[in-house]
């Protein structure tokens, strides 16, 4: 089940720039103020993984794909994009409703993405969290 | 006829418990109205004298005017008022058993009460969104659905689940999520918005049970029966655990169904302001130094609670401590954590650690002091090596209303009208169509 709200075109745009492009390092996006659609909120290149946490915001969910990168052993280098949705416990209760129930939406949309990630507070996104559950995954 | 794509639609939600219902309007953080589920039926006889005048308000006493009246008529209440204004012969219904519709006559009423006295709306005006439990079978969901579009005439009608719009209230698609009301206890995962139904755990062990054991602890242990307001005439004030000194009020005609009600009441009361779950397992040893809580019942007999105030909300997490056997053999009673733990392990092995790592507490139920604390150190013994995250909303009135609140925010959003199944869909394909739209 989903909200109805709808994901704009520059957000497919973006997510296969970093995806395919390597132009991004993260994509952050957000809903519009008016609830009707996802946008994009901010596309970084060449950041690194706290730069990438530090621009959530504390009190206001968002979602994010983030091109992760790291070693497996001597394998070498590997790339998984992670998809974030990020809800603060202190968001207020409208936003967390409608960023739940939009998620769907908007993932569906997003091909290749390899690992998700739900976080409520920073510990959970936290990079050896994440790295933890990036290295697991097999996909 | 409602257009559809504006922000100004106005919808209506309605949430019917098997104890609660909560009706309101979409976009509003609280609900309009907050009554019982509960209906009272007075049989259209004209037994009830005038000289009684208990209801005062004349309306029952219809029967008598007309003198023979025939005995299929009947009267409905409907109301916290109306509930607890004593009426002779009043017997007293729920027409919703575990989040089911056992009795269609009667849930009609709490839709009526609630749309034509409390919020007082043109159905025709409004879509109306509806939440359900998630074990609603497919009939009842066409039935609800028929219901909001024939008798009622709502223009739109959406049909949500209860444990989804929980979940996203809390800003997750995912979770696992454990609410626990009056008649029933439920685990429900649910991902990505969706119900997994194969997990979905329940029992009846939940508020009503746990009432229903007080009362037996208080008869076993204190010798004492509830005696509800509407009995006591007067009473004296008498010393902590002395025999209570009242006038007994001579209610004739008074059904057991209204005795229990009022008695439930005062159980509830009870249960909010001195019962608690102990934080560890029971132990009476280090439960014994905890402070007393002093409750005075209506009839005038208090007491100071100490350790026993523990021992029956440790039902729920250990129902070896069931003092007294439920009717219903079948009745097996798990503890809450067990039942969270077997509905996570009939989902998906890779599910497993982020239903666990999402489990949303709600429901009247949980709101014990010492609860979820409980929860927390018996949930991760179950499953060692797991992360476990509980989240549960601190505001009451959020956790006793979460679904509809859900659905209130949902409802509201411009973007969700174009899921609704209008009346348009609904004359065309009939009441099937909510299989297709509401998943």
């Amino acid at each position: 089940m989903s909200s109805g709200v709808t994901v704009s075109d520059a957000c497919l745009e973006a997510f296969q720039q970093l995806k395919l492009g390597k132009k991004y390092q993260y994509v952050i996006f957000k809903i519009s103020d008016d609830m009707k659609e996802i946008v994009v909120e901010k596309a970084e290149s060449g950041q690194d993984y706290d730069a990438f946490i530090a621009a959530l915001p504390a009190d206001e969910p968002r979602y994010a794909v983030y091109d992760f990168q790291y070693e497996k052993g001597d394998e070498g280098i590997r790339n998984k994009i992670t998809f974030y949705t990020w809800t603060p416990d202190t968001a207020k209760i409208r936003q967390k409703m409608v960023y739940a129930s939009s998620k769907e939406g908007l993932r569906r949309k997003l091909v290749g993405i390899a690992v998700e990630v739900q976080g409520t507070d920073f510990s959970e996104v936290d990079y050896q969290t994440v790295l933890e559950k990036v290295s697991r995954s097999s996909a | 006829m409602v257009t559809y794509g504006g922000d100004e639609v106005s919808a209506v939600v309605i949430d019917v418990g098997s104890a609660w219902t909560r009706a309101g309007y979409a976009g509003e953080d609280t609900p309009k109205a907050l009554f019982p589920s509960a209906v009272g039926i007075v049989e259209g006889q004209g037994t009830i004298g005038a000289a009684n005048g208990a209801s005062g308000d004349g309306d029952v006493t219809m029967g008598d005017a007309s003198g023979t009246i025939e005995i299929t008529s009947k009267k409905f209440y409907v109301g916290d008022n109306e509930m607890n204004t004593w009426r002779a012969q009043m017997d007293i219904k729920y027409p919703v058993k575990e989040g089911i519709v056992q009795d269609w006559e009667l849930y009609e009423q709490l839709w009526s009460y609630a749309f034509n006295n409390k919020l007082r709306i043109d159905p025709a005006e409004h879509p109306l969104l509806c939440t359900e439990p998630a074990w609603n079978p497919p009939e009842n969901r066409e039935k609800l659905t028929e219901l909001a579009f024939e008798k009622f005439g709502f223009s739109a009608f959406y049909l949500a689940k209860d444990a989804v719009m929980t979940a996203f209230a809390v800003g997750k698609s995912t979770a696992l999520v454990l609410d626990t009301g009056s008649s029933v206890t439920s685990v429900v995962p649910v991902y990505d918005g969706y119900v997994l139904k194969k997990g979905i755990a329940k029992e009846s062990l939940a508020g009503d049970f746990i009432s229903e054991q007080l009362k037996e602890q208080l008869k076993q242990e204190l010798g004492i029966d509830i005696v509800p307001q509407y009995k006591v005439a007067s009473k004296t004030a008498v010393k902590a655990g002395k025999a209570p000194e009242y006038q007994v009020r001579e209610r004739e005609g008074t059904t057991d169904s209204y005795h229990e009600y009022q008695q439930a009441r005062v159980l509830q009361e009870f249960k909010e302001s001195v019962c608690q779950v102990s934080e560890m397992p029971y132990d009476e040893h280090t439960l014994s130094v905890r402070p007393q809580k002093t409750f005075e019942f209506p009839n005038g007999y208090n007491n100071n609670f100490g350790v026993q105030r523990f021992r029956v909300p440790e039902t729920m997490f250990n129902p070896q401590h069931i003092i007294k056997q439920p009717a219903d053999e079948q009745f097996n009673p798990i503890s809450y954590s067990r039942l969270v733990y077997q509905s996570m392990s009939h989902c998906d092995i890779d599910l497993r650690p982020l239903l666990l790592n999402n489990v949303v507490v709600t429901g009247g139920n949980s709101l014990w002091q010492g609860f979820n604390e409980r929860l927390n150190h018996d949930l991760p013994q179950l499953a060692p090596g797991s992360k476990v995250k509980i989240h549960a909303a601190g505001n009451p009135i959020e956790r006793k209303c979460s679904s509809w609140l859900g659905g209130s925010i949902l409802s509201s959003l411009g973007t969700f009208h174009q899921l609704w199944i209008s009346k348009k869909e609904y004359d065309e394909i009939g009441p099937s169509i909510v299989e297709r739209k509401c998943q």
